[in-house]
């Protein structure tokens, strides 16, 4: 399902005008109508709560590129420092300054979850991602 | 001599089988249903020994036809909705009613629901599976059409897999072949006398929670058996769904 906005207004306007005749109806009673519903009902059900719950973003535009999916997943995973090398993909970098086995039993600052502030040596070609 | 003529069968994962009938469905209903779970029914039913290609490709030339008549609520009380299937099959109207079925409890103790004018009703098991994790007690039954056969599925321990049944209907049975029943309870000792009375029928095949679960850990050992010809014919109406290569249909898919 990719164009979720879109799916989440067609069902709000289903649901609005079958209210009209049938006041009262439970979100059951409207999906057992409106089958087709189901899907995104359930979506809304289970992530209204959360705002990182979906991709607040219209899929669908034509200029949403995979990319930029692309990134937010990899941020969750982990990463901090984005490389991108075309539109099709990106570099990055995981974990930079965590401690590594020569660390262990070393003392170092606990906070190497924390950005750094990235150094630029040269001015590069401004990237919209 | 006539020789027998031998059918070709291929051994597909669940994964690869739950894909294909995705890309499936979803061609089938132009998005009209939850087609995630269209699919998982019919790969738990082969999974579990019963005939849900078969199943669906009883009524793929219906579904391919697209001539489908919309799901209606025929009447509606507090313990007791009849609801027109309009031919549909219940792989797409089963969970919605099971759905209906545990909303209503909120109104009720028990609720009935009689679904008349659809097909499938073996996806009934499945999705009394899925709820089977949750605390009501639910059971469908249902009569097959050809056949003085009566069909009955009931959930058990929460967390556990139903028990499916089937008995021998007497000649004089009275029991409609046209439409299927649930009924869910939040009472936890049971159903008490809102199942059909089955004690003057044969029963003719019973299947118990423990094999089901037997079934379902060989297929996943062994995968999935399905005759060649089917398992084409499926992929063929899966790619359907896919759209045709071109620059803007590329562009931007990681190519």
């Amino acid at each position: 399902m990719v164009g979720i906005a879109h799916s989440v207004l067609q069902c709000y306007d289903a649901l609005c005008a079958a209210l009209i005749n049938n006041d009262g109806w439970s979100v059951a009673e409207f999906v057992i109508e409106h089958p087709k519903y189901r899907q995104i009902v359930r979506r809304v059900q289970t992530l209204a709560e959360s705002s990182y719950g979906d991709i607040q973003a219209n899929l669908l535009d034509a200029d949403v590129k995979p990319i930029h999916l692309l990134r937010c997943k990899l941020s969750f995973f982990g990463v901090s420092k984005f490389d991108p090398k075309s539109r099709l993909w990106v570099r990055n970098t995981m974990f930079q300054g965590a401690p590594v086995v020569s660390d262990i039993g070393e003392t170092f600052e606990d906070d190497w979850c924390f950005l750094t502030v990235p150094v630029i040596e040269t001015e590069k070609e401004d990237c919209p991602h | 001599m006539k020789l027998k003529k031998r059918i070709a069968h291929i051994n597909v994962s669940r994964n690869e089988l739950t894909s294909v009938l995705k890309r499936l469905f979803e061609y089938l209903s132009d998005v009209n249903y939850d087609y995630g779970v269209c699919a998982d029914s019919v790969v738990w039913l082969e999974s579990h020994g019963f005939a849900g290609i078969s199943s669906l490709e009883s009524v793929l030339e219906c579904l391919l036809a697209k001539s489908h008549v919309p799901t209606e609520i025929v009447s509606g009380e507090s313990d007791h909705f009849k609801i027109n299937a309009g031919g549909q099959t219940l792989f797409a109207i089963a969970p919605v009613a099971i759905d209906l079925g545990i909303s209503m409890l909120a109104r009720s103790t028990s609720f009935r629901i009689s679904i008349e004018n659809a097909t499938n009703p073996l996806a009934l098991i499945p999705g009394i599976h899925r709820v089977c994790v949750l605390s009501p007690s639910m059971a469908a039954w249902w009569r097959a059409p050809e056949e003085p056969i009566l069909h009955l599925v009931q959930s058990g321990a929460i967390g556990e897999y139903p028990q499916y049944q089937r008995f021998k209907l007497g000649d004089d049975a009275i029991h409609s072949g046209d439409h299927v029943t649930v009924i869910c309870s939040s009472d936890a000792e049971g159903f008490g006398d809102l199942l059909p009375d089955t004690t003057s029928f044969e029963r003719i095949d019973c299947v118990i929670a423990s094999e089901f679960a037997e079934r379902h850990a060989r297929t996943l050992a062994a995968g999935i058996e399905v005759e060649t010809s089917s398992f084409e014919k499926l992929c063929e109406v899966a790619d359907r769904v896919l759209v045709e290569s071109t620059d803007i249909s590329r562009s931007g898919a990681g190519e």
